[in-house]
């Protein structure tokens, strides 16, 4: 028998109205889907058509993992969830979520490269997935509890070494930017997937595995997974993650200890805080934080990006642990909603959220804002749709939501607008607002490489130097040039645009790869050398990577053209299920034109010309091989990547809707 | 009542070395277990590998199960065929796979494998399994060698204040 390497070979599909349960070979999509991604976006193009709302049955919900997932290469114990998403507004389409912890490792020892979900169930279930054999239990007796409580509840059922995904009271009420949540802290959070699951009445996904996951060259990953390791321990940006610099107080307290918050991750990115006394409620609080719910916890006096609002520790741990357990999305509520609710405040627009005052320094406020909101109470149950559609119903605040939200219902992020928090400055988010045009959703899930790093690495190292490296990255020294203006910006959004499609698709986890910068190199740019192996680029990482593990030989030259192919295809989706045009992807304009928040190297607030960017995204249509008055893929391009049928379905619609412009 | 078995006459062996795992440092990544089930299986699976991690992430606490390869090896005595035996180098407790009948007396009479990950059984090849400390590789055990924050370590036979 054919020993497969990396991927484990079946895809499962659950329809959850007729019970019925099968599996799909992998090998159908793989190697040339390569994962993750790559495979959701086929399945959509196959099975997914136009109209498809959020919350129907024909909705399928997909958990992906890739040939990555459950391997030694760091930070991989990564899974990607694919659906039609509710948060999206004003439309909701098809996109993705990412979610790290242990999840996906546990679903490939079972057996599974991933899960599709579809149908209704009736009442209350959640699926139980042991070594293959599946089951579809009833959850009645978990509905309503919360995100922890459930987990604890299936984990006593089925043993503590079960890894699960479950939402809460959020996700059950159908609340719009509800996460799906794994162990304390988890998520699969932008996009409302938990809304999905909700509509689905499915409560949790309970996985336990005992299989493996073959790798073709065993000695050579061992030795270039720990020349990784030993390179990127320490230099995961120019700072030293936690917990070297935690508060040794703080560490006596309340145990706080650092730790990786996927499974294989050689970093500390999380913080572990155990037992933490509430504010608010005589609750002990364990949570990993980490991403957005460090900002929770963070100190007053610490380096991060700014806030207007202050917890403290006890308070910010409650609140952080509050939000998921009842399943709701930390980035829309710290980015967007507080934001908003704010500057509503400020603007004599709502001062009050029944009864309970806005103020985000108030613990209490927070407990009832959340509860509200998940449960659909009083106005929670128009919060719950998310804040632009809010400011639609209650007619209050729009004008503050362009302000804050760059497109597609997802609040800013690293994008130099919006809220304070987000820091990069001109000319580094001309790239992230190309990203953002292009994208189905906040592209930053995996596309951080570029404006987040040239924000932190800058701080640390010479101008001189980052240019240095973005000439061996990108192609120019432009890409890291402060005064190079808008020259130079599409190259490097459609080479993160490819590592996100990679990232997402193998998987590995966003804040550590591309391997690009690098501590301890005489150059600071990543490299390692291996007896027998050579040296090996950062830049070739990721190839090499696929090669050891699949045992399938690619170079990166041919693995970004798999990337580029899997770009292709969701934006062929988009056109043909949702009319995805330039119009939309122009429709970001507004909000860069808003003055930058940090002023940078060029010594005054910028904001984004109108004129400039248009013909930016004329070059990058231009690159990317895509009508320039259209914004859709050509059938040539199409072609040329290997994907006829996709060619000629957009060939169809084309034909179609000229001939009803030619009726009309 | 069964007659208790007496261990098989054989001496005392000499001491081993032993891989120890501090958990105030363990951040909980679980590459040992990557590492060691892809050295001598040529795959990923914790369910292969002969170092567990134990993690409760509500707790925030986590155990790290691994051979403790001891001076007086209850399962080394145990062994109804002679299947365990001591390496010349490091003094690992080994289970020579192709002499192990599968009975399992070794699992049972070890006092630290109540949750079964120290001597595991094999359900592809009938065996058990162990930690051999990485017999014969040149720079000691994989696990503590890919231990991203050094909380694994290796403790040489030497050090060990055993005779032998």
């Amino acid at each position: 028998m054919k020993r497969t390497c990396g991927w484990v070979g079946k895809i499962l599909r659950v329809d959850l109205s007729s019970k019925k349960v099968a599996t799909i070979p992998t090998e159908e999509y793989g190697p040339e889907y390569v994962g993750g991604r790559g495979i959701a976006a086929r399945i959509a193009w196959d099975e997914l058509f136009a109209g498809v709302g959020c919350f129907d049955a024909a909705n399928p919900l997909m958990i992906m993992t890739g040939p990555f997932t459950g391997t030694m290469v760091p930070s991989s114990g990564r899974s990607e969830f694919f659906t039609v998403a509710p948060q999206i507004y004003p439309n909701p389409w098809f996109t993705r979520s990412g979610i790290g912890g242990w999840f996906g490792s546990e679903l490939k020892y079972a057996g599974l490269d991933g899960i599709i979900v579809e149908g209704k169930a009736e009442n209350p279930v959640y699926l139980w997935i042991n070594d293959g054999k599946v089951r579809i239990v009833s959850a009645e007796d978990l509905w309503g509890q919360d995100a922890y409580a459930t987990q604890q509840y299936l984990m006593r059922k089925h043993g503590s070494g079960v890894k699960i995904v479950c939402i809460g009271p959020a996700g059950e009420n159908l609340v719009r930017w509800s996460i799906i949540l794994s162990d304390t802290t988890n998520a699969a959070g932008q996009g409302g997937f938990g809304a999905v699951m909700g509509s689905k009445k499915l409560k949790a996904i309970v996985v336990k595995g005992s299989g493996e996951v073959n790798i073709a060259s065993a000695k050579e990953l061992i030795d270039f997974c720990l020349a990784i390791t030993r390179d990127y321990v320490g230099c995961a940006g120019p700072t030293e993650r936690p917990p070297a610099k935690a508060d040794p107080e703080l560490q006596l307290a309340y145990g706080l200890k650092g730790m990786p918050c996927s499974h294989a991750c050689p970093w500390r990115w999380g913080w572990m805080w155990r037992e933490v006394p509430g504010k608010v409620y005589p609750s002990l609080n364990t949570i990993l934080t980490k991403c957005m719910s460090t900002d929770y916890v963070r100190c007053k006096d610490s380096a991060g990006p700014p806030k207007d609002w202050y917890l403290g520790e006890r308070a910010g741990v409650e609140v952080a642990t509050l939000s998921n357990k009842l399943g709701l999305n930390q980035w829309e509520l710290n980015v967007g909603l507080i934001p908003w609710l704010e500057k509503c405040k400020k603007g004599g627009l709502l001062s009050h959220i029944d009864g309970h005052e806005i103020d985000a320094n108030n613990p209490e406020f927070w407990v009832a804002l959340l509860k509200k909101i998940s449960h659909r109470e009083g106005i929670g149950d128009t919060l719950a749709e998310g804040v632009p559609r809010a400011a639609d119903i209650l007619g209050k605040g729009k004008d503050i939501v362009k302000e804050l939200y760059p497109a597609y219902g997802f609040s800013g992020h690293w994008d130099g607008h919006g809220d304070r928090y987000n820091e990069p400055f001109f000319p580094f988010w001309i790239t992230a607002a190309i990203q953002w045009a292009t994208d189905t959703r906040d592209p930053l899930n995996s596309g951080h490489g570029y404006v987040q790093n040239f924000t932190w690495w800058s701080k640390v190292r010479s101008w001189k130097e980052l240019m240095r490296i973005a000439e061996i990255v990108y192609g120019s020294k432009k890409a890291a040039d402060p005064y190079a203006g808008y020259e130079f910006k599409v190259e490097p959004a459609i080479w993160h645009q490819h590592e996100s499609i990679l990232k997402d698709s193998l998987l590995l986890c966003d804040q550590a790869w591309p391997r690009v910068y690098d501590l301890h190199t005489d150059d600071h740019y990543a490299r390692v050398t291996i007896p027998g192996q050579g040296r090996i680029d950062g830049k070739f990482f990721e190839a090499h990577l696929f090669t050891l593990v699949t045992g399938i030989r690619v170079t990166d030259e041919e693995l970004r053209k798999r990337a580029e192919a899997i770009f292709n295809l969701e934006r062929a989706l988009q056109v043909r299920n949702y009319h995805r045009s330039r119009e939309n992807d122009l429709a970001l304009i507004p909000y860069f034109e808003t003055p930058e928040n940090t002023i940078g190297p060029t010594g005054k607030r910028e904001s984004l010309d109108r004129k400039k960017f248009t013909k930016l995204m004329d070059t990058y249509y231009e690159m990317r091989g895509w009508d320039k008055n259209t914004g859709w893929p050509t059938t040539a391009k199409l072609r040329e990547l290997g994907l006829t049928d996709v060619a000629e379905g957009l060939e169809k619609l084309l034909l179609r809707s000229n001939q009803q412009n030619s009726t009309e | 009542m069964p007659k208790k078995r007496e261990p098989a006459a054989r001496d005392i062996p000499p001491a081993s070395g032993k891989v120890m795992a501090d958990l105030e440092v363990c951040h909980q990544c679980g590459i040992c277990e990557m590492v060691c089930s892809l050295y001598h299986e040529g795959a990923c699976s914790p369910s292969l590998s002969r170092i567990s991690l134990l993690r409760n992430p509500f707790t925030g606490e986590g155990v790290v199960e691994v051979c403790r390869q001891c001076a007086y090896p209850d399962c080394y005595f145990v062994c109804p065929v002679d299947a365990i035996t001591i390496d010349d180098e490091t003094g690992a407790r080994v289970i020579v796979e192709e002499e192990c009948n599968g009975c399992g007396k070794c699992a049972q009479s070890c006092p630290f494998n109540e949750k079964g990950t120290i001597l595991r059984h094999s359900s592809k090849d009938k065996v058990y399994f162990k930690c051999d400390l990485c017999q014969g590789r040149e720079a000691g055990p994989a696990c503590v060698e890919a231990c991203p924050w050094k909380a694994l370590t290796f403790i040489p036979r030497k050090r060990r204040r055993v005779k032998g």
